[in-house]
């Protein structure tokens, strides 16, 4: 289970438009908008789709920033468990390193 | 109405309810009512983020021993509730796969072998090995054949426990912070400037000024929750402007009212043009001036800290000179009229309007402003001198000291003030201001530590007068050395044992190819780095060390704005993983004082004969005073485990903290002032100094700051007093423009500048190991001009490779990115350990503080 909650700043005036088209982005639910403001809650299993989605806020017009503020997470499943970069470390002499 | 919710409407609500607390919006009953429920299975606490300087607050909810919550802290004044992308994630930098749980040291048939493959050893053995190669190398090589390089994300009194076990225990000054880094040239200036480290002002500035200039400071993607503070300011207060500076476009601009992008070093002249200005408009505070600054100039072409031998050194004739001349205002005036306007748009690129409206912003006397800086000024071959320009301004206006006027060094790091600063972990500091110049303050620190006087290595090798004597019978000699040096002396042999903890040197350090990597794998050296992760430096080392990160032990951190915040051990560390702190006191047992002392110095305290570090250091009556009672008990009674103490058998961060307060209550410096230990735990920081109790938001101002009547018992609410320096003025420095190090030429045609972005902190060390984050940005690319790229026949993605003197790394390219250059340079950021951007850079310094500058040196970019 993943689920967090966002309050998305716009500036006032592009408060309405911004906040419909969130409602009808993938895994977003607008709970509450006022002037300048929305509470948006996300919930998707997907770690990677959370994250997408997030950052996709950032781009919505007139959104001028994207404050995270609750984030719930439990590993009831394999996409929870944490996975090392896909690109790892490589060591600078070719990799003899050894790890 | 059914109030029987399943678990993840409970959840929803819950996060609902504290966004829309945030924001001042009201939820629908039926969510408040679910979110009124509470989940008895989650313990809640507080505590300091571990990214940025900013210092915001999260709450943190553990459940069966593993963080499963967090949220923003309402009660947090810094963050008010709000976390940034990188904070919200935070809990997982705990948990990625990778995490170290064993020492591993390169072995071959069961001995070390620098070419060896990294093997499990237990700790007895690593710090056995540590101290055979710690106490060789000191004797071989004198004080500085041994380094160890901490952090400014280390705890406060991880910092105070490395700091005695070098100065003290191994009697060596080469202790240096990755802070060196970042917040270098800041200090440097705040000591020039005002005589005492550290912002005059505050947070809350924001909330009371009228104007923001951003030197060099991508605040947006940086400082994500102090950017939605000044986004507030800006939205809500009508005479409120946003000016922004920077060499290439970043997302500060979309909110800016006089976005400016100048070249590479011409913001030197720029800030001079902008105190001409002020003097030719004749706005200038003639009071201010007069009562509390002394006008200086700084000697000139002083090089760029490259090696002796580098031609830019030979030529350069006042080489790391820095002493400051006094100079009247008519002189001072002289100085800045050569940049007229048409001079200094001509330099800079910047036009004339936009010039003239920034530095209007300044000269109205009737407009506050608050300047904020960070790697644009303080990563600069004249970091020392732009942050004192920048002073400059504010001093002749007067606009200092007083809310909403507010000159204010932000910093990149969650402790580089409160642990690297204010502890002093640097090459020539002590704790809370004192240097180890000064033959009076390193005998303050020997007294504080029960230590015969001349124990401390003075920065000249000499006590009273006379040599210190070494423990190879020698004369210690000179004894600073600065984090560029101390690569190239591993490079050069002259420091065979380097212990890194807590930061990734290894990548960021400037110049790898040429100095950092030669310098850790030479065969003579013995390299160990503590981390959580497998880093590039940890896989650089020969012995690593896994560490204890974050919520997994008892911390206190000191962001930006003076502010100390403490937080309890929430959850355990993985495997064998131990704390910086523990490693550090822990391997003080394995080595004798007669190892490191010379017998002159023991026998002015025959009683330490046959001890260890640890029992001299730390068993030292002081640090061990405060007993442990098995448990950390909060004021509503949940319970924590303190993993160092249940160890030490003593309240070691109590008892460590408690001593480190001697230096800011009984020391020669006063204005440092914290509160008690205890008091830290049970509020959202305090900022200092803390007097009878209560913290200080606006020093140097009688009325806010209680120090100013200390030392002028008379002073009127509202008086300014610069305690810092014995005249109690603070210092204008003229400083004029110089040219960079590399600028481009025919053949390296671009300007190189690194940095950072909004997902990954620093190297990507742990942001990285969040798969959320290392989504959102995998890779560095190029951020590059489409004029540049067309000029090169590349377009958005291309894959290229980026040549400068030094080496060179391939990536693609980005024209239509977040950052966007202008014609003529490029932006690289730095977390990507797959393409190390410090092949490339040079390793420049401000000369004066040291400090490297990462954002200047020419490069070439070609089809890979």
């Amino acid at each position: 289970m993943s689920i967090c909650s966002v309050v998305v700043h716009t500036k006032p005036e592009a408060t309405l438009k911004a906040s419909a088209t969130i409602e009808s982005m993938p895994h977003c639910e607008v709970m509450g908008a006022e002037s300048g403001r929305i509470v948006v809650i996300i919930d998707v299993r997907n770690r990677q789709k959370m994250s997408d989605a997030i950052m996709a806020l950032n781009d919505v017009e007139g959104v001028v920033n994207v404050s995270l503020i609750y984030e719930y997470f439990e590993p009831d499943d394999e996409l929870g468990v944490a996975e090392p970069p896909a690109e790892t470390v490589t060591c600078a002499d070719g990799g003899s390193c050894g790890v | 109405m059914n109030m029987e919710v399943n678990r993840r409407d409970f959840i929803k609500a819950q996060a609902a309810m504290a966004a829309a607390a945030v924001a001042g919006i009201s939820l629908p009953a039926v969510i408040e009512a679910q979110a009124a429920q509470d989940d008895p299975d989650i313990r809640w606490d507080k505590a300091a983020c571990r990214f940025c300087g900013t210092g915001c607050s999260v709450l943190v909810g553990v459940k069966n021993g593993r963080v499963v919550a967090t949220q923003g802290d309402p009660d947090a004044p810094v963050n008010k509730g709000l976390n940034c992308i990188k904070g919200y994630f935070l809990t997982k930098i705990m948990y990625g796969a990778d995490r170290l749980k064993k020492p591993l040291l390169r072995m071959k048939n069961g001995k070390f072998d620098k070419n060896g493959q990294f093997q499990e050893i237990s700790w007895d053995e690593a710090f056995k090995i540590m101290a055979e190669k710690f106490v060789e190398a000191r004797r071989k090589k004198g004080p500085k054949g041994i380094g160890m390089f901490g952090s400014g994300q280390w705890t406060v009194w991880e910092g105070y426990a490395a700091q005695k076990l070098m100065k003290a225990g191994f009697r060596s000054n080469s202790l240096e912070p990755n802070a060196r880094h970042c917040m270098a040239s800041a200090v440097a200036a705040f000591i020039r400037g005002f005589g005492i480290d550290e912002p005059a002002g505050c947070y809350d500035d924001i909330e009371a000024t009228d104007t923001f200039v951003l030197w060099g400071s991508n605040m947006a993607e940086m400082h994500p929750i102090l950017w939605s503070r000044v986004t507030n300011r800006r939205l809500t207060h009508d005479k409120c402007q946003v000016h922004v500076l920077s060499t290439f476009r970043n997302r500060c601009f979309d909110l800016a009212d006089n976005g400016i992008i100048f070249k590479p070093q011409t913001d030197l002249a720029i800030l001079n043009f902008i105190a001409n200005y002020i003097i030719e408009k004749g706005t200038y505070n003639k009071e201010f001036i007069e009562k509390h600054v002394n006008f200086n100039v700084t000697p000139t072409d002083i090089g760029y800290g490259l090696r002796a031998n580098d031609p830019r050194e030979k030529k350069a004739k006042n080489r790391a000179k820095g002493k400051l001349t006094k100079i009247s205002f008519d002189e001072y005036k002289k100085h800045v009229a050569k940049y007229t306007v048409d001079y200094v748009s001509e330099l800079s690129g910047v036009p004339k309007e936009q010039l003239i409206k920034l530095a209007e912003v300044y000269a109205d006397p009737n407009r506050k402003v608050m300047s904020f800086w960070t790697m644009g000024f303080n990563q600069h071959t004249r970091g020392t001198w732009v942050n004192g320009l920048v002073y400059n301004i504010h001093l002749l206006m007067g606009k200092i000291a007083e809310p909403g006027n507010s000159p204010f060094s932000l910093t990149g790091q969650p402790s580089a003030c409160g642990t690297a600063r204010e502890v002093g972990t640097f090459t020539h500091r002590l704790p809370a201001d004192l240097v180890v110049k000064k033959d009076e303050h390193c005998k303050f620190a020997e007294k504080v530590w029960k230590l015969p006087p001349g124990t401390i290595p003075r920065a000249n090798g000499k006590m009273d007068g006379k040599d210190q004597p070494d423990i190879s019978g020698k004369p210690m000699g000179k004894t600073l050395i600065h984090a560029v040096a101390m690569h190239r002396a591993l490079h050069d042999g002259v420091m065979n044992v380097f212990w890194v903890m807590c930061n990734n040197n290894l990548q960021a350090a400037a110049n790898f190819n040429d100095e950092s990597w030669p310098g850790w794998r030479n065969p003579e050296n013995f390299i160990i780095v503590s981390d959580p992760y497998p880093t590039v430096s940890a896989i650089g080392a020969d012995l690593i060390l896994p560490t204890a990160m974050w919520a997994e032990k008892e911390g206190a951190y000191g962001n930006s704005e003076r502010r100390t915040q403490f937080w309890r051990q929430q959850v355990k560390a993985p495997g064998e993983a131990r704390s910086d702190l523990w490693q550090i006191v822990e391997f003080s047992k394995y080595v004798k004082v007669e190892d490191v002392w010379p017998a002159e110095l023991l026998e002015k305290a025959p009683e330490y004969k046959g001890k260890t570090l640890f029992d001299v250091l730390y068993k030292n009556g002081q640090v061990d005073k405060f007993p442990y009672e098995g448990k950390v008990v909060d004021e509503r009674g949940n319970e924590y485990a303190n993993d160092e103490s249940e160890y030490f058998g003593f309240y070691i961060q109590k008892g460590l903290f408690e001593e480190y307060r001697r230096f800011q209550w009984e020391g020669p410096k006063r204005g440092h002032e914290m509160a008690p230990f205890e008091e830290y735990h049970k509020v959202r920081g305090m900022r200092w100094p803390v007097i009878d109790g209560k913290e200080t938001l606006w020093r140097f101002r009688a009325g806010y700051d209680p120090i100013v009547r200390k030392y002028r018992p008379d002073a009127k609410d509202g008086e300014v007093v610069f305690y810092g320096n014995k005249d109690f003025r603070a210092n204008i420095i003229f400083a004029p423009y110089e040219p960079a190090a590399e600028p481009p030429d025919d053949e390296y045609d671009l300007w190189l500048a690194t940095g950072r972005v909004l997902e990954h902190w620093h190297s990507g060390s742990m942001t990285r190991r969040v798969p959320e984050l290392y989504r959102a940005m995998p890779f560095a690319k190029v951020y590059m001009n489409k004029k540049d790229a067309r000029k090169r026949r590349l377009r958005n993605g291309s894959k290229v490779k980026v040549i400068t003197r030094r080496g060179e790394i391939v990536a693609r390219v980005e024209t239509r990115g977040r950052n966007q250059p202008p014609e003529g340079l490029i932006f690289i950021p730095w977390f990507d350990a797959g393409r190390l951007v410090n092949k490339l850079t040079l390793d420049q310094t401000c000369p004066l503080s040291k400090e490297t500058d990462y954002k200047k040196c020419a490069c070439k970019v070609v089809k890979a």
